[in-house]
């Protein structure tokens, strides 16, 4: 399937849930090095309005930047990599459980869209916390792993997620800078799931695709 | 988990060039059918699947874009492309976010607009390093496959034709067919010119533009929305090595199908295929494939394909009609041609088909087939 | 109404794809030794040309070489009429063409390549090949022009 490789985790989840598969595994790729990053980009824009004026994934996000009162972002660099877990139905075997998830699409067209805001990670995050019966977040999770495309959508998606003062517990000195697109938001799930087998707690790990992050994905787990 | 079943579709009328609408478009068409055919609203729709293979249009992210004309707007939308299995994978995939209680209802689009794009991209899935400097697309594939086939199978071309007869009749009586050939005759299509040996431009697929929904509902749902819903029994996917000169023999033993069709039957019940199946959509990327796919599906024993077609088992008035649609061989917008199968399906066991319904059908087969083997095999029901 | 437009897009793109120990080393043996290699699953025993550094129906890793032949028995063929482009020259290839899968001897999988035959009525599966190479070789599976039929003229030739 296509999109962040934690959506494809979310693709998994729902197939063991529908009692079609016991334990399913789950792979993201990326090998960006390989092609023309701008050229791919480009073609992920609507090909009548958006698409001719050469925007692709460097452009817009200096746009979003620009809203949200920053310089452009210093394009991320280009990065190969891969991630990989499995999920199995819940057993006795005290693994990190997987307890909400959500996801959503943004409108297209960025003059549709408030850049200052995700309402598709508003959106997916509510039907996580849904899922895992969480009514305070900010209370509930313990900590945080957000992927983003550039630099500055951390903060962004933090304070969509949490509020414009909030402290982000993210373990991130390790941030995810470095880990290729498309592989970053299952690499979170990764991170969670790490630290989630040294301590007991809820987190939230989170994923991204999209112009400025158009798609969203969520999922929270607990052990 | 949950039962599931399908309780609304629509498609487009699938041509050679739809230049009066946009990608997007094309999916509001066949959403807002389905929608009409539920008898729901966009609003009711709590997740979107989607299915293209968006390399044939040159774009990437196409839900981004496309998302929209499926009514996508904040809500869970996924995209799958897997070859000529996106439209079943995507069922499949719509199916599961069911049956998983997470969503109550689920819209299922695929589309493929032909004439946006070119088709040689369709290279891309050949492996890079060994396969592409000779592959001859899917053409040239299914032509090495056919001609094993041949030799071990026996069958002739004139049968192979009669399967390419009987999916343009059958297509003449669907509203939504793209190649609709009342006075096609064998002779015809093997007039018509060659591809690559044995394959005449008539025994192939044609490629189209047009889209597919099908609407799910889980087993609350469904029963209020729908007077006669069309219960999934069965969805199964199998698929197998990616280089051409792997598979040993892949038409002949095609055992993607094979194995799919075997766990989809038990899980049903079904011991005779041939005679308890009402109907079966299966997808025939070329006339040969669907001789192989009755003995992988097992209608016969292997050897007796040639037979089946001759003795018009498979016709519309036969034991087993199969594609009375008019299969992929009369439609083709690749995306769809998957939820097509599905739909089609569906629309027999509620008797919505109209002039190509199968009298009594209630129990129905669809397949999906992509890429060199992926297989995948759904089974429906009326109760 | 008001007539409806189209808006066009061309692009060039071009991709350079990695790869990995086993294609470096079967290409090095093509070329500077004019040697064809196969890897053994140590599983199955399957010999696997073109190689690849995991068994399909075993998951376990290849690590022995073998030498296949470069004569082989067609498994599966078609005459090409229909006009493609070929990935490596951009050019559309002169049809019609031969084009078969190859059982290479010594191999367990089967190698898509063309032959050099493209009358239909002259090729049958089960037939004995033998690979034609180019003069000057650049490492590269066309190094191996095409495949003709095993004679007794090219047997001799061979000795």
């Amino acid at each position: 399937m296509a999109g962040d490789g934690l959506l494809a985790a979310c693709h998994g989840a729902m197939s063991i849930l529908a009692g079609a598969y016991n334990v399913v595994l789950v792979v993201a790729h990326c090998k960006a090095s390989m092609g023309d990053p701008h050229g791919i980009t480009n073609w992920s824009y609507d090909p009548i309005f958006q698409q001719p004026l050469g925007l692709d994934d460097v452009a817009t996000s200096a746009l979003q930047a620009s809203t949200l009162s920053l310089a452009p972002p210093l394009p991320c660099s280009i990065a190969d990599g891969a991630a990989a877990i499995i999920l199995s139905r819940p057993s006795s075997v005290p693994a990190p459980h997987l307890i909400g998830m959500g996801w959503a699409l943004d409108e297209h067209y960025l003059g549709d869209r408030d850049l200052t805001d995700s309402p598709a990670l508003r959106e997916a995050a509510r039907r996580a916390y849904t899922l895992a019966d969480i009514d305070d977040p900010k209370r509930d999770i313990t900590f945080v792993e957000l992927s983003d495309q550039f630099d500055y959508q951390r903060k962004l998606w933090a304070s969509v997620l949490f509020g414009k003062t909030s402290e982000v517990f993210e373990t991130s000195e390790v941030s995810a800078r470095g880990v290729p697109p498309f592989v970053a938001g299952l690499d979170r799930l990764i991170e969670v799931v790490l630290r989630l087998r040294k301590e007991t707690g809820t987190a939230l790990a989170h994923g991204c695709w999209g112009p400025c992050g158009q798609g969203q994905v969520v999922v929270v787990v607990r052990r | 988990m949950k039962r599931v079943a399908v309780i609304g579709t629509g498609q487009t009328k699938h041509t050679k060039a739809r230049d009066d609408v946009t990608q997007s478009e094309l999916v509001r068409e066949a959403t807002t059918r389905a929608l009409a055919d539920a008898g729901i609203t966009i609003h009711d729709v709590d997740a979107v699947v989607l299915s293209n293979m968006e390399l044939f249009e040159g774009r990437a992210l196409p839900e981004m874009w496309v998302g929209e004309g499926a009514g996508g707007y904040r809500k869970p939308v996924m995209k799958i492309a897997t070859g000529g299995t996106s439209g079943t994978s995507a069922c499949i995939a719509g199916y599961h976010q069911c049956a998983s209680g997470l969503f109550d209802i689920v819209l299922v689009v695929g589309w493929e607009k032909h004439s946006e794009g070119a088709t040689q991209t369709g290279m891309a899935l050949t492996d890079p390093l060994w396969d592409r400097n000779v592959a001859s697309g899917a053409v040239g594939n299914f032509a090495l496959s056919i001609s094993q086939y041949v030799a071990e199978r026996g069958v002739t071309p004139q049968q192979a034709a009669k399967v390419a007869v009987k999916a343009r009749r059958n297509a003449a009586r669907n509203p939504y067919a793209h190649l609709q050939m009342d006075g096609i005759t064998v002779e015809k299509v093997l007039e018509s010119r060659m591809l690559a040996d044995p394959i005449h431009l008539l025994d192939m697929c044609p490629q189209s533009d047009g889209a597919c929904a099908v609407i799910y509902a889980a087993e609350d749902r469904a029963p209020k929305l729908c007077p006669r819903p069309a219960w999934v029994r069965a969805a199964v996917t199998r698929h197998d090595q990616p280089y051409i000169g792997d598979l040993d023999r892949r038409l002949v033993t095609m055992r993607t199908l094979r194995d799919a069709a075997r766990e989809a039957y038990q899980r049903v019940g079904i011991t005779e295929p041939l005679k308890e199946i009402d109907v079966a959509e299966i997808y025939e990327p070329v006339s040969y494939a669907e001789l192989a796919w009755y003995e992988a599906l097992g209608f016969c024993a292997e050897g007796e394909a040639g037979r089946l077609i001759d003795d018009g088992i498979t016709e519309m008035n036969g034991e087993l009609p199969v594609n009375p649609s008019g299969g992929v061989l009369s439609t083709n917008p690749v995306g769809a041609s998957g939820v097509i199968r599905v739909a089609e399906a569906v629309m027999q066991v509620m008797g919505r088909a109209g002039d190509h319904q199968v009298p009594d059908a209630r129990l129905a087969l669809a397949t999906g087939y992509g890429v060199y083997a992926w297989s995948d095999v759904i089974i429906l029901s009326t109760g | 109404m008001t007539e409806l437009l189209r808006v066009s897009h061309t692009m060039t793109l071009s991709w350079r794809y990695g790869t990995s120990w086993y294609f470096a080393e079967f290409i090095r043996a093509l070329r500077d030794e004019r040697r064809l290699l196969g890897l053994r699953c140590p599983v199955c025993r399957r010999v696997y040309l073109p190689p690849r550094p995991v068994c399909g129906n075993c998951y376990a890793e290849l690590r022995e070489w073998v030498e296949v032949k470069d004569s082989g028995t067609v498994r599966a063929f078609t005459i090409v009429h229909t006009p493609i482009i070929d990935p490596t020259s951009g050019q559309l290839r002169p049809t019609p063409y031969g084009m078969a899968l190859i059982q290479l001897d010594g191999a367990d999988t089967t190698l898509n390549h063309y032959l050099a035959e493209s009358n239909p009525a002259k090729i049958r599966i089960g037939m004995r090949v033998q690979a034609v190479w180019r003069e000057e070789r650049r490492g590269t599976l066309s190094d191996i022009v095409h495949f003709v039929e095993m004679n007794n003229q090219t047997m001799n030739d061979e000795q």
